[in-house]
């Protein structure tokens, strides 16, 4: 089993800024150490000759477009769907505490 | 002719809706009664439209009344996947998150049925943004399979195959980035079409993992699903990933085919473990072929058994960052506890996903990490590559490849807890999303329960046409894509 231990999980937390239940964090245990034991079967290809990037410079190109104003979305159409707004803008909590 | 329309296909319903046997404003009202009746039980939809709908069946009606050119989906009753935007309608994806989200503008596959006069009845339900091959994920409730209403309809796009499974609608868009289209389609005994990746536009398609979400159709047949493709199936220059090449026509094609010219190849030590009984209904599915003059070859695809690492990796990677828009701020549930600007985050992404797609974005976290990521993302980019160019050779000897869908009928609902297990549904669709492959499934008998399994053609790049012929000439020798579940046989 992989080494997926509660400090990890408490660092991913952080970094995917997300909070769960203790039923989540228990199963999360569990089920993430699991799958990232079977993702370990591709450590059974040698792939140290492959260079990196080898399929998105076989299969993509750059997709340019002109760089011209168009039908965008109007504001009040964007801020449809936004639940806390003042006089057209967004509203959140303060970032900075003026002391 | 206002009755027993659930048994016609859409290229039949729309024939007799030009020659004037049946109103678009019936049929309309005809499959919204379907829609109405069926969803206390079956949970297919999520949301139906019967002002919207009805109303644009008139227009369609006067338009015909009028003899005024009539689109090519003209009287089609259409559901929508929920992660698709239709513009001023509720926008779920599944999730508690979206819950209240109406989205400000049409996505492309929408506006081009619309455009072609297709009637769009709803919205149908999946798992929590298509994460999930049991539709146990969606925030609401499981759609139930039509066939069996204690066993799962498969996922991500479960309540898109319940829906044309039960005929409450004859043709659904859905999204592909595992194998969402094609085991749902299997385990409901529907054809599920994959197109080649960037064929259809992805514009106001809510994004799991980019460099494997495609949208298609479903549908009770293949010409059904052809002629849907003929609409959806153009360049659009809102998605930076669709393909600069002209609509191909599907409908005129499907009989041009002479089989035997046609090998198709079969990787059957990839397929060592499949069970008995969906290995017997594979074997009989080649049995068809060969006697409809196909050649069939062995072919090497083992790399294949890494595909589910593969996209367990890139698919939850691309989660993680296609997932973090979903902060609070812009749109969707903000947490009404939140105090600081850090709790909007924590608390509304705590309160408005579920489990598992919380256990995705960790992982795609995790794999992305500083430390893990050689060892993680880009082995499994390397590997990708790899995967690739095994389908290239494959070609070169065959056709097309032949897989069955999904390793087993349609389970139980609730009888699978262990996640693995539940991803390994997709053990049989993914390697056609990792490498960008046209891959339909299309009905190819029954279990001992009388549960649909499906047979599954993969094709080289872009030939979505070609594939779409195979799948025809079985369709047409075996006769299995046009039954319906009893329980959902009459008017």
């Amino acid at each position: 089993m992989q080494n997926f231990d509660q400090q990890t999980l408490n660092d991913l937390k952080q970094l995917c800024r997300i909070q769960c239940t203790p039923e989540e964090e228990k199963e999360l245990l569990v089920s993430l150490g699991k799958i990232l034991d079977y993702i370990q079967q591709l450590n059974e290809i040698d792939t140290s000759q492959i260079p990196a990037n080898v399929f998105h410079k076989k299969t993509y190109h750059d997709a340019m477009r002109d760089d011209s104003v168009n039908d965008l979305l109007s504001r009040e159409q964007y801020l449809a769907n936004v639940s806390d707004q003042i006089e057209g803008m967004i509203r959140v909590p303060p970032v900075f505490k003026i002391t | 002719m206002k009755n027993n329309l659930q048994y016609l296909s859409a290229v039949e319903l729309n024939r007799h809706f030009i020659n004037g046997d049946v109103r678009a404003a019936d049929i309309a009202a005809y499959f919204l009664k379907r829609i109405e009746q069926h969803t206390p039980a079956l949970g297919a939809f999520l949301s139906a439209f019967p002002h919207r709908a009805i109303e644009r069946a008139q227009e369609i009606d006067r338009k015909r009344s009028q003899d005024k050119p009539l689109g090519k989906l003209a009287g089609i009753p259409i559901a929508i996947k929920d992660n698709i935007h239709i513009c001023n309608e509720i926008t779920t994806c599944g999730s508690k998150f979206l819950s209240h989200y109406r989205a400000p503008f049409d996505a492309t596959v929408v506006r081009l049925l619309e455009e072609e006069d297709a009637i769009i009845l709803g919205k149908t339900n999946l798992d929590e943004f298509a994460m999930g091959s049991s539709n146990e994920n969606s925030a609401f409730f499981p759609a139930k399979n039509p066939w069996d209403l204690e066993c799962s309809p498969g996922g991500s796009s479960g309540g898109s195959a319940a829906a044309v499974s039960a005929r409450l609608a004859l043709i659904s868009a859905g999204s592909d980035t595992g194998g969402s289209i094609r085991q749902p389609s299997s385990l409901c005994g529907i054809v599920g079409f994959k197109p080649t990746y960037g064929r259809v536009s992805r514009f106001g398609l809510v994004a799991f993992s980019s460099s494997l979400d495609q949208i298609g159709p479903l549908a009770t047949t293949v010409a059904d699903a052809g002629l849907a493709m003929e609409v959806i199936g153009r360049h659009c220059r809102r998605d930076a990933t669709s393909l600069p090449f002209s609509p191909e026509s599907y409908l005129d094609a499907l009989d041009h085919i002479n089989m035997n010219e046609i090998t198709f190849g079969v990787p059957w030590h990839f397929l060592q473990d499949l069970a008995d009984e969906p290995r017997t209904n594979f074997s009989q599915a080649i049995e068809v072929l060969k006697e409809l003059g196909a050649k069939i070859i062995d072919i090497d695809l083992d790399i294949c058994k890494y595909s589910l690492a593969i996209y367990c990796i890139l698919s939850t990677a691309e989660a993680s960052t296609n997932l973090a828009r979903f902060d609070g701020v812009r749109f969707g549930q903000r947490s009404k506890e939140a105090k600081t600007l850090d709790n909007v985050y924590y608390l509304s992404r705590e309160n408005g996903f579920g489990s598992e797609v919380k256990k995705r974005i960790m992982l795609g976290t995790y794999v992305l990490s500083a430390g893990f990521q050689d060892a993680y993302y880009k082995k499994a980019q390397k590997i990708r590559a790899l995967l690739v160019h095994a389908f290239v050779q494959a070609f070169d000897t065959c056709d097309a490849v032949l897989l069955p869908t999904a390793p087993s009928s349609a389970f139980k609902l609730g009888s699978i807890q262990d996640p693995l297990q539940m991803y390994l549904q997709d053990i049989f669709t993914v390697p056609a999303n990792l490498a960008e492959l046209p891959a339909i499934s299309v009905p190819s008998g029954f279990d001992r329960k009388g549960l649909p399994f499906g047979l599954q053609f993969v094709g080289p790049k872009f030939y979505d046409v070609p594939v779409m012929q195979y799948a025809h000439a079985y369709e047409k020798a075996t006769l299995f894509t046009r039954k319906i579940p009893r329980s959902f046989e009459e008017p």
